[in-house]
């Protein structure tokens, strides 16, 4: 069996072909001779039963007129007979009177007769009949019939039969050999494309297909099946292709993330750094205002000692407001709501008015402090903003140089800008941070023990404020100690200016005259400076520690110029209070300004507050010329009875 | 009785003749044996003829088996044809006184002893005629018995028997000895 799955598939067709052939041709043959058999027998059986009543009457004369020869004579056409080949006649007396046997070799008549009738065996036919005449019984034939003619019959049968299989064989393999072809052919087709395929690994090989079987099907599904395998392969590539890219893509973004990670380490830093400053700078002002009060609680104390503490507590208080006015610039910066109110103004009269305020500081210090202004330039910008920028410029180059110094600014058209050059003789800039310089939070020491103070944040305003008006600020140094220069330049505005700079405000006498002003503050010390810096500009004031007080104000019909209102306060906030307020006043007719005086200085709490009905934001610490200014300002817009 | 009377007549008769010749065996015995053979002859005669349907009796009357003058057969012949039957016909045997008439026989056996002229001539239109004497075809009887070597043997007249439309077997003619035409 081995040997036969081993054989080529055409071997195997021409193999079962012919013992398919062979099988039938044998069977056919088979039961054909079976039949061929069963057949002859049967009719070499009639036959002997026939000849032998034919025979018998025949012969029953003979025997009965006791006629030996006559009876051997009605035996003799028997040699023409070749089914049989023995026949006796008995007379009625049971003796053998005469009888036929053929020349071969035959069996001899049975001593007696045996029964009537026939009886086949395996050796012949042997049948037995009565003789008579008119029925009455004269002898007995006993006839022998052979199968001789069956077997020469069966015999010429199988020759053939054999003779048939042999050339149905060679028939069946000369046509199988032809036909084969078509089979096998389209098979050994596919079967080499198969290996070429599997050896190669090439997917865009196809079969060829030959025919509209099972073997078309099956190259069908082969070609099918190559094309999905092509198509995956494909695919999977391009898989491969995105896989690799976005690998490096998340490369690239692993290094961004490692490059933000120490970005934000090192803003981390900074802002570390700056909260020390910051407590260190709203500290040192505190210490000197609380040392100062408590020598000042003290009796005793010498006039000049006294104003001369007064005048650092001062001096203090502000330099903290300042503070606080920075980070709440920076707040702004950071968050977008730093706007400007931009009007065409002189550069050179902001310029002049800047160095005015730090003249007494440069005094000081014996810094010789020099302004040079050739000619106007004139700039779109937020006259206050453009003082702040100066001033912090200044400041800084005044803190930075030391005792004997020199500053100087200069002012200049220059090629379509404004330059603006403010130029120290201080301790310079180290090369490697002077690109670092206008970074919020950034200081040149970081440590705690500088011997500057300040929290870095002046340089950075100056720098967003420039960047706002369209302008640019550098800074360059020849090194330590060799001076710095800062350098502002300002697009030129066409057309003519608008606005004077306005001045620091001079207060003139009793502005607020007239004007009763209620306020309404549970902080005591708040109300005090509100009371004394109000006062003395002339108005009446009625100050209430709390919300119900002021209701109780407002409801009795006293009339006021202005309303001043903390917000936080213990019971009721000053939002709910105004509300109230505007609510009696509704009844009256009548609507007065409202100021907010709140250490809740955010833009959010601005907004909240001018939405509430307050006309004004006062931030608190409360500096008492921009408090006078606001309520004048206020006072200004109420309508007078 | 038949059966195993004819063969055994046969030895009897063949054997002594040619062992015993020299001596002389009882006649009566031989001769008794020659007649039980002829008996039987004679009934298978009828088996073998065929009558005109013309002249053929029908019914159940017997077929009869006429003996002319002295009956030689010494109660053989009602022997050989007790029982028997011809075409469903039972047999009977009658003998005649010699005057009596044949006509109504279906065979008439003319024994050696009597003269068959007158015999034949009383014949019926459907009687076989059968005798013993050597010229009894010649004178128109049908079968004529003899005994040759031993053995009783027979001549046909075929012509008489046509004369009267009696058909003869071919197998019986066969066996004949000899077999003439005439006389009628």
């Amino acid at each position: 069996m081995t040997g036969f799955r081993a054989l080529p598939i055409g071997r195997k067709l021409v193999v079962i072909g012919l013992a398919t052939v062979g099988l039938a041709l044998f069977l056919n043959s088979t039961s054909a001779l079976i039949s061929t058999f069963v057949i002859m027998r049967q009719s070499i059986r009639d036959d002997v039963a026939a000849q032998s009543a034919i025979l018998a009457d025949n012969a029953a004369a003979a025997v009965a007129f006791d006629d030996a020869a006559a009876a051997q004579e009605t035996l003799a056409p028997l040699r023409d007979k070749a089914s049989v080949d023995v026949a006796c006649l008995f007379d009625a007396g049971n003796r053998l009177f005469a009888k036929y046997q053929d020349p071969e070799p035959a069996p001899a008549c049975p001593p007696a007769p045996p029964a009537d009738g026939t009886v086949m065996s395996l050796q012949g036919v042997q049948s037995v009949a009565p003789m008579s005449i008119e029925n009455r019984r004269v002898g007995t034939l006993y006839l022998h019939g052979t199968y001789d003619e069956v077997w020469e019959q069966l015999r010429a049968q199988t020759v053939g039969a054999g003779i048939g299989l042999v050339l149905s064989a060679v028939g069946a393999l000369l046509l199988m050999q032809r036909l084969h072809r078509t089979l096998v052919d389209p098979l050994s087709h596919l079967s080499s494309v198969a290996t070429r395929v599997s050896a190669k690994h090439d997917y865009s090989i196809r079969a060829t297909k030959y025919t509209d079987d099972e073997i078309g099907s099956l190259v069908d599904a082969f070609n099918e099946m190559l094309s999905q395998v092509q198509t995956r392969e494909a695919d999977l590539s391009k898989v491969n292709v995105d896989l690799s890219r976005e690998i490096v893509e998340r490369q690239r973004m692993e290094n961004e993330r490692s490059v933000l990670l120490r970005r934000e380490q090192e803003a981390n830093r900074l802002k570390d750094e700056f909260l020390a400053a910051l407590s260190h700078e709203l500290r040192t002002p505190l210490n000197a205002i609380l040392g100062w009060a408590q020598l000042l609680e003290q009796t005793g104390l010498e006039a000049k000692t006294a104003t001369q503490g007064l005048a650092s507590i001062h001096r203090n208080a502000r330099a903290q407001a300042r503070l606080i006015d920075d980070l709440l610039d920076i707040s702004r910066i950071v968050s977008g709501k730093f706007h400007l109110k931009t009007q065409v103004v002189d550069a050179t009269s902001v310029v002049t008015s800047a160095v005015e305020v730090v003249r007494a500081s440069a005094t000081a210090k014996a810094i010789e402090l020099q302004a040079v202004a050739k000619s106007s330039c004139a700039v779109a910008a937020d006259a206050e903003r453009l003082q702040q920028v100066l001033w912090n410029l200044l400041s800084n180059a005044i803190k930075f140089t030391p005792t004997g110094g020199r500053v100087e600014v200069r002012v200049q058209p220059l090629g379509g800008e404004c330059t603006i050059e403010v130029r120290d003789t201080g301790v310079g800039i180290a090369p490697e941070f002077l690109p670092y310089v206008f970074d919020r939070f950034r200081q040149a020491d970081g440590s705690l023990t500088r011997e500057h103070g300040g929290l870095g944040l002046g340089l950075a305003i100056v720098h967003e404020i420039v960047e706002m008006h369209g302008g640019s600020v550098s800074a360059s140094s020849p090194g330590r100690d060799r001076g710095a220069t800062f350098t502002v330049r300002l697009p030129l505005a066409r057309g003519p200016v608008l606005s004077e700079v306005p001045s620091a405000p001079t207060p003139t006498h009793q502005p607020l005259a007239g004007a009763r002003v209620l306020v309404i503050d549970d902080d005591r010390d708040a109300r005090e400076i509100a009371t004394a810096a109000l006062g003395a500009a002339g108005a009446e004031i009625v100050a209430v520690a709390s919300p119900e007080e002021a209701l109780e104000q407002t409801s009795n019909g006293s009339v006021f110029s202005v309303l001043i209102c903390d917000i936080g306060m213990r019971g009721m906030d000053g939002y709910e209070v105004l509300r109230r307020i505007r609510k009696q006043e509704a009844a009256a007719g009548r609507r007065t300004p409202a100021i907010a005086v709140t250490a809740h200085a955010s833009a959010e709490d601005i907004a909240r507050a001018k939405t509430a009905g307050f006309g004004w934001h006062v931030a608190k610490p409360v500096v008492v010329p921009t408090l006078l200014q606001t309520v004048i300002a206020a006072a200004s817009t109420e309508p007078r009875n | 009785m038949d059966t195993w009377l004819l063969p055994l007549a046969r030895i009897l008769v063949v054997v002594p003749s040619v062992l015993f010749r020299p001596a002389q065996p009882p006649v009566a015995g031989q001769q008794s044996l020659e007649y039980e053979v002829k008996a039987a002859y004679l009934l298978n005669f009828l088996g073998y003829t065929e009558w005109p349907t013309a002249v053929i009796t029908t019914g159940n009357e017997p077929v009869r088996l006429c003996i002319a003058g002295r009956d030689p057969f010494g109660g053989a012949i009602d022997r050989v044809v007790q029982g028997q039957q011809i075409a469903g016909r039972p047999v009977a045997v009658e003998r005649l006184t010699p005057d009596e008439p044949a006509g109504h026989c279906e065979l008439l056996f003319v024994p050696a002893s009597v003269a068959p002229g007158p015999w034949l001539t009383r014949a019926g239109p459907r009687t076989l005629t059968v005798g013993e004497s050597s010229d009894f075809i010649d004178r128109g009887g049908m079968i004529e018995l003899a005994v040759d070597a031993g053995r009783v043997r027979f001549d046909v007249n075929i012509g008489a028997a046509a004369a009267r439309n009696i058909r003869l077997s071919s197998r019986l003619l066969r066996l004949a000895r000899t077999t003439i035409r005439g006389p009628r």
